[in-house]
């Protein structure tokens, strides 16, 4: 492999050691966060490449005792990754609490929702589909780990004596076999080209019932290899992958069943955010999201828990570099100069603009001071706000925009009429950092100036997400491996960073390639220009800039029937981080919808990564950029 | 040469800046790796980077050497050897094929009435057995064409060269003959009804049969003269010559048909077929109409000290002006432009990038 | 079953198969064609050479996608009108099948293909022929799966045709669903728990712009062993692998580990070539692992060249191998769309003739 930065994301990797070996303990931490639950259903929500199936990997029994067994001769990292695994007690004494199995739940599951029966039939169809495979999958994760499953115990629930005999709960290998008949005899129905019609399912030669997870309490292996001598109890798991490929009625009554605080299991449903088809669930989310106090109300069924948080971002940020040491390790030509460290590759020094445009600049700011409506004092004042330690090109353009906005609030010259969106700091003596921004944002639309560099910066636009943040590194890394080729040094400066960023920008948003990609193109354009519009008013009412479309929350309520054709369209864009939705966001007194761009379109329509920014409109606006 | 250090010297040679590096970095050590590396003209601690610097730096300005550059990047058609050994594993299909459509023609039959016909299927199996495969040079790689076709044709029907001695033939007749017994057509005559004359590549046709002189040349004509005194006791009396190419170009294609016609008129004793595993689309030649800049660079590189009395004069698009941008892993064509292949004869002259192996010299003319 | 085998298949290209068609199936008793109605010219060729006869029952599958450029619907709907007029209004029949779901956007075309076929089917017919010019791989393999049971049991001849132009006519751009999918009847045990124990080798079509569906069809496998991507060589572009080589560089060396002595080659436009490159893997793999209790499937995804992975659909049934893909959700265009309907002779066109009365006690080779 030569450059790691190139494979996708740690799913692709088959064997627990080459998986471990590649995780941090940071991304980890972070999704730990909270009291975790393993009494009850926890949703896990994420977009593609947010790291949710490399933490189900990672649960996985035999992975875990792979880093039980090798905690003790192995570096930091694994001894990090264990330590955060026994602060949550999913480790205990160096041993796993639990049996994991992760589930994809692929075209199989879907499938059975096109089947000619009625719903009932076809959802206890995927029910006993589901713990066929449970119990088949736990059995081979044990069996990877070196268990010896004919020395198993499965414990049953105290109330499942009958249901026990059944399923062979006394037997371990009588219990696998009959789950595997059962499986195979399901799986038959699914793909058959034509499927056996509903009168004969009943005479199919084996049950297709399988009801284990109100069966089972624990399991009980006498030994682990590598990690204990000793008997260990374990608690069933089942990480049910990709969940949000089941049909929206499969996910609403997986959900609900697994909602059923009898069942013993752990169970968590990994999902991207558009399986969000019930309002109910979107309107869950959107508490989850601003729910401040981790492990609230204990009497909930359900817990939700978000990949990509708004608090993560700087926490995200040591994520990345983590990852991006890791990487770098791998690759002899950046080894070889003792390169593990992304950052001191990629220059901070930030370039100035060109003196012919400073030039500009300055006259344009020398006009705007000869109004009548600025006294010399006044003058003096917004001088000695701006910062001190910028170049004198951010300098001047922080100090144009105090300057509009100076211009803007003179009662007697209302030519822009009143402003309801400045910030309310803008009375401040002291200029925020995120006006700082602005002007710099202003400097890149109107003299190409440099934007996106720094490592900072990097991670922040990958928006939380590591295979985004991989993306954008990969770019900058062949760009320092061609340079390190050339003999030149081994460092991109702000402007070979940034165009080697936007460039990567582009060219994704042009190869994306999933359904409604082009509309979803559109949307984002449409959004992006009124973006671009907003930051380049000289005032910068927004700061930064702005990098979202707002809507009334109650346009949102129904879009559904009154957005048809925007419902599938957000549902892809928001499943491939091309938007990201923020719903009853609170404004000067309205509630608002955001719509955020991704942090791939915002570099590419050269916009800040900044949060509750943005700029109002209508669904109808939305609707009308799709149509086009 | 440490890869390191030729895309450093390449970035270089074509002032790439850091961009354009990581670009063509990338895309050169894939081609390198997976066809370039492998040409059999090469040598080792000699490959392609060695090559292509020292091809790069006869171009005196950087526009040129951009040009050349780009010329290989977008325009050079490299065969490597396991794409020929495709080729080679297409041949016995087209020949099958071929087969079929000649015995419903000879049966007043469309083809597609020959299956399971019985009297077709078995006039096709019995040809099928008296039929010798032979190669024509070493780039027909007759033995690959053997391994490809293990089990269904007879080792004894393969020979690697068109020159059979009367031993050899008496050899063949009596496997023939073997064969025919042991298959159920012990009543057929033990001679090769079709000679399958297999070759790698023809681009102008001229080496497989020209008019020259007075006289016909070429290797069909050298093959066809030398067998005639062995028509009727090993081959058949109107036997087909069925000449079969792994690749050729629609200029060649065509002026064999041409030259073939001629030929059976004038030689009674054979009929003649031909057939390609593959036809080079005549979008690929480089002539006079292709980018001015190219044309350029070609002529202006041009070293008459390449010519010869073979490959004739102004040949900067190759013999016969084929204006072929194919290279060969095994070798370089001689019809393909002369900037490919050519060396100059002095050190100043033009160098090749994949330098042509000259076969045997036959009386003063490189074959 | 009476039907094609890697030693003896029917095939005939260009003049060989019109020919067939004016001598046999115009001359049939009874012929059901299924067709689509296509975006390509080519799609109005083969129901066209049958228009002479006066016994044959044309049923054609309207694939429904939710985002289609509005000119192509337009065109599709030339494209059936033409049909409608040229073939006769009484013998023609033109069903509408969703490729993915409403709500959700499953894949549901197969099924929904067969469903619709299976109606079909159970008449009586002397010969079945299925046109895949035009049909997603999703509908037609599935119908074709589904024909050949049906034509064993009825004993009727089973034809697929196929026709498309060496180069691309129209511009257009495909966008591909966002999951990978088994073609319906063609899953084998792939997805069940027993794929666990089945060593897989991956042998994907490579195809221009198709790097999104080839990236989330990799996961589906779950760790295949090996990966030999098809080259389309000899090809009418001759650089068109090295070109695809580099398109997916990335892939090639990062993600699949497949190195050049992974690739295969298999000819653009001649699909008895790549059932035969398939077959001689499969055989391989069957003479390593045969003796040994490890199972092992080769899993195959055509995509791209429709001519070719007939081929690979001839070496999937034949070797009872499973197929991943990627359906198409929508289209767009990128170029002109003709005015006029301008029926030509297509460049390349097959005819190949899968089951049915030459296979009862076939003995003869190709």
């Amino acid at each position: 492999m030569d450059n790691p930065f190139k494979k996708r994301a740690t799913e692709y990797i088959a064997d627990p050691q080459g998986l471990l070996s590649l995780l941090s303990a940071e991304p980890l931490k972070l999704f730990l966060d909270e009291d975790e639950q393993f009494d009850r259903v926890v949703i896990v929500v994420g977009t593609p490449g947010s790291g949710k199936t490399t933490i189900a990997k990672l649960f996985e029994f035999d992975t875990l005792v792979t880093l039980c067994s090798l905690v003790g001769i192995a570096g930091p990292n694994l001894r990090q990754l264990a330590a955060v695994l026994h602060e949550k007690k999913v480790l205990v004494d160096n041993i796993p609490r639990f049996l994991a199995y992760r589930l994809p739940a692929g075209s199989s599951l879907r499938d059975i929702w096109e089947l000619p029966y009625q719903e009932t039939i076809k959802h206890a169809l995927l029910r006993s589909f589901i713990q066929a495979r449970a119990a088949l999958g736990w059995m081979r994760r044990m069996e990877r780990a070196e268990v010896r499953i004919a020395e198993v115990t499965i414990v049953p629930r105290e109330d499942a004596e009958s249901q026990a005999q059944v399923l062979h709960l006394n037997d371990p290998i009588k219990f696998r076999e009959h789950a595997r008949v059962v499986e195979e005899q399901i799986f038959r129905v699914i793909t058959a080209l034509v499927p056996p019609r509903e009168e004969e399912l009943a005479e199919l030669p084996v049950p297709i019932r399988y009801n284990l997870f109100d069966s089972i309490r624990a399991f009980r292996v006498p030994r682990i290899p590598g990690v204990s001598e000793t008997e260990v109890e374990l608690q069933p798991m089942i990480i049910i992958d990709d969940a949000h490929e089941l049909h929206p009625a499969q996910f609403g009554d997986t959900d609900l069943w697994l909602r059923n605080r009898e069942i013993k299991l752990a169970r968590w449903m990994l999902t991207r955010v558009d399986a969000i088809g019930h309002s109910d669930f979107r309107k869950a989310l959107s508490e989850a999201e601003q729910e401040m106090k981790p492990g609230t109300t204990p009497q909930r069924d359900r817990v939700i828990k978000l990949m990509q948080k708004d608090r993560t971002r700087v926490a995200f940020r040591s994520i990345a570099r983590d990852v991006s040491r890791k990487y770098l390790t791998q690759m002899p030509i950046f080894a070889r100069r003792g390169l593990d460290n992304l950052d001191r590759c990629l220059r901070e020094d930030a370039p100035t603009i060109n003196q012919t445009n400073l030039k500009a600049l300055r006259e344009e700011v020398r006009r705007m001071e000869r109004s009548p409506k600025l006294g010399a004092k006044k003058l003096q004042s917004i001088r000695a706000a701006v910062p001190e330690h910028l170049k004198p090109d951010v300098a001047e353009a922080v100090y144009r925009i105090l300057l509009s906005r100076e211009l803007k609030k003179t009662p007697q010259d209302d030519l822009f009429g009143a402003d309801e969106d400045l910030e309310p700091e803008e009375e401040s003596l002291r200029t925020k950092p995120s006006v700082v921004i602005g002007a710099e944002i202003q400097l890149l639309h109107q003299f190409e100036r440099p934007f996106y560099f720094g490592f900072d910066r990097v991670a922040d636009c990958s928006t939380s997400n590591i295979e985004q943040f991989i993306g954008l590194a990969g770019s900058l890394v062949e760009q320092i491996e061609a340079k390190i080729i050339k003999n030149k040094d081994s460092s991109l400066d702000a402007k070979e960073q940034h165009k080697a960023v936007m460039d990567r920008a582009l060219d994704t948003m042009r190869r994306w390639d999933f359904p409604h990609s082009d509309a979803a193109r559109k949307l984002v354009a449409f959004i992006g220009q009124r973006c671009i519009e907003k930051s380049l008013e000289p005032n910068a009412p927004l700061g930064e800039g702005a990098n979202s479309f707002g809507i009334p929350q109650a346009e949102m309520e129904r879009f559904q029937e009154t957005a048809p054709a925007l419902a599938p369209v957000l549902h892809y864009a928001l499943a491939y981080n091309a938007l990201s939705l923020k719903e009853n966001y609170l404004c000067k007194g309205k509630v608002w919808c955001l719509f955020e761009l991704g942090g791939i379109p915002s570099i590419a329509h050269r916009l800040p990564q900044a949060k509750g920014n943005f700029c109002e409109g209508k669904l109808a606006d939305l609707l009308g950029a799709i149509s086009e | 040469m440490k890869k390191q250090l030729a895309l450093h010297l390449l970035s270089q040679l074509l002032e790439w800046d850091t961009n354009e590096s990581t670009a063509e970095f990338d895309w050169l050590r894939m081609m390198v790796e997976a066809k370039f590396d492998h040409y059999q003209g090469y040598t080792p601690g000699e490959r392609f980077y060695v090559h292509f610097i020292h091809w790069l730096r006869q171009f005196s300005t950087l526009e040129e050497r951009r040009v050349a550059y780009e010329f290989v990047k977008s325009r050079l058609i490299f065969i490597s050897q396991r794409e020929m050994h495709h080729l080679v594993s297409l041949t016995y299909p087209v020949i099958q094929r071929a087969t079929r459509r000649c015995i419903a023609d000879e049966l007043g039959l469309k083809v597609h009435e020959t299956w399971l016909h019985p009297q077709a299927e078995s006039q096709i199996a019995e040809s099928s057995i008296r039929t010798l495969y032979v190669g024509l040079s070493d780039g027909a790689r007759i033995d690959v064409f053997r391994r490809e076709n293990e089990g269904v044709i007879s080792n004894e029907q393969v020979v690697a060269s068109s020159e059979i001695t009367l031993k050899k033939w008496v050899d063949l007749k009596d496997e023939l003959r073997k064969l025919l017994d042991t298959r159920g057509y012990a009543s057929s005559e033990a001679t090769f009804k079709r000679i399958c004359l297999i070759d790698d590549f023809t681009a102008s046709g001229s080496t497989m049969v020209r008019y020259k002189d007075n006289e016909w040349k070429g290797k069909l004509h050298r093959f066809c003269n030398a067998s005639l005194p062995y028509v009727e006791e090993f081959i058949a009396k109107r036997a087909l010559i069925h000449v079969h190419h792994y690749l050729g170009t629609e200029k060649a294609k065509a002026k064999i048909d041409e030259l073939v016609s001629a030929y059976a008129n004038q030689v009674g004793d054979f009929q003649f077929l031909m057939t390609f595993s593959h036809v080079l689309s005549g979008d690929v030649v480089v002539d006079d109409a292709a980018d001015e800049k190219l044309v350029s660079l070609i002529k202006k590189h041009y070293d008459k000290s390449i010519e010869n009395s073979h490959l004739g004069v102004d040949v900067w698009y190759g013999y016969g002006q084929c204006g072929l941008p194919v290279v060969l892993d095994h070798n370089s064509p001689n019809n393909s432009i002369a900037l490919i292949w050519a060396r100059g004869e002095h050190a100043d002259a033009m160098r090749p990038l994949f330098p042509r192996k000259q076969r045997h010299v036959q009386h003063g003319q490189s074959v | 079953m009476s039907k094609f085998s890697r030693d003896f298949c029917i095939a005939h290209e260009c003049k060989e198969a019109s020919d067939f068609f004016e001598d046999v199936l115009c001359a049939a008793e009874r012929v059901l064609f299924i067709g689509t109605v296509g975006l390509e010219v080519s799609s109005l060729y083969f129901p066209m050479l049958l228009q002479g006869s006066t016994g044959v029952d044309y049923r054609f599958i309207v694939e429904m996608r939710r985002s289609v450029d509005p000119r192509l619907l337009e065109l599709g709907q030339r494209h059936r009108a033409f049909l409608e007029a040229n073939l006769g209004a009484h013998r023609t029949q033109f069903v509408e099948v969703a490729v993915v779901a409403a709500e959700d956007g499953a894949t549901v075309a197969g099924r929904n293909a067969v469903n619709a076929a299976s109606q079909w089917l159970s008449g009586t017919y002397s010969d079945v022929v299925i046109d895949a010019t035009g049909m997603s791989r999703g509908t037609c393999f599935p119908v074709i799966k589904q024909a050949m049971e049906i034509a064993a049991r009825q004993g009727a001849n089973l034809h697929v045709v196929v026709a498309g132009e060496k180069k691309r006519t129209l511009k257009i751009r495909s966008e591909t669903n966002d999951r990978a999918d088994w073609i319906h009847g063609f899953q084998g045990p792939m997805g069940s728990d027993k794929a666990n124990d089945i060593m897989t080798l991956w042998v994907p079509q490579l195809s221009e712009h198709m790097s999104g569906a080839l990236s989330r069809m990799y996961p589906e496998l779950q760790h295949p062993s090996e990966v030999c991507p098809i080259l389309p060589f000899p090809a009418h572009d001759l650089r068109r692998g090295d070109n695809l080589r580099s398109e997916y560089r990335d892939a090639l060396q990062n993600e699949w580990e497949a190195g050049s002595l992974d690739l295969i080659y298999a000819h653009e436009t001649n699909p008895l070539d790549v059932f035969r490159t398939i077959s001689k893997l499969h055989d391989t793999r069957k003479r390593v692992f045969g003796g040994t209790e490890q199972l092992a499937t080769t899993v195959l995804s055509p995509s791209g060249w429709r001519v070719g992975s007939i081929g690979m659909l001839l070496a999937a049934i034949e070797h009872d191998l499973p197929m991943l893909y990627v359906e198409t959700v929508g289209y767009s265009c990128e170029g002109e769309i003709p005015e006029t309907i301008e029926p030509k002779v297509p460049e390349v066109s097959w005819h190949l003739w899968l089951a049915g009365a030459p296979y009862a006690n076939a003995t003869s080779s190709l």
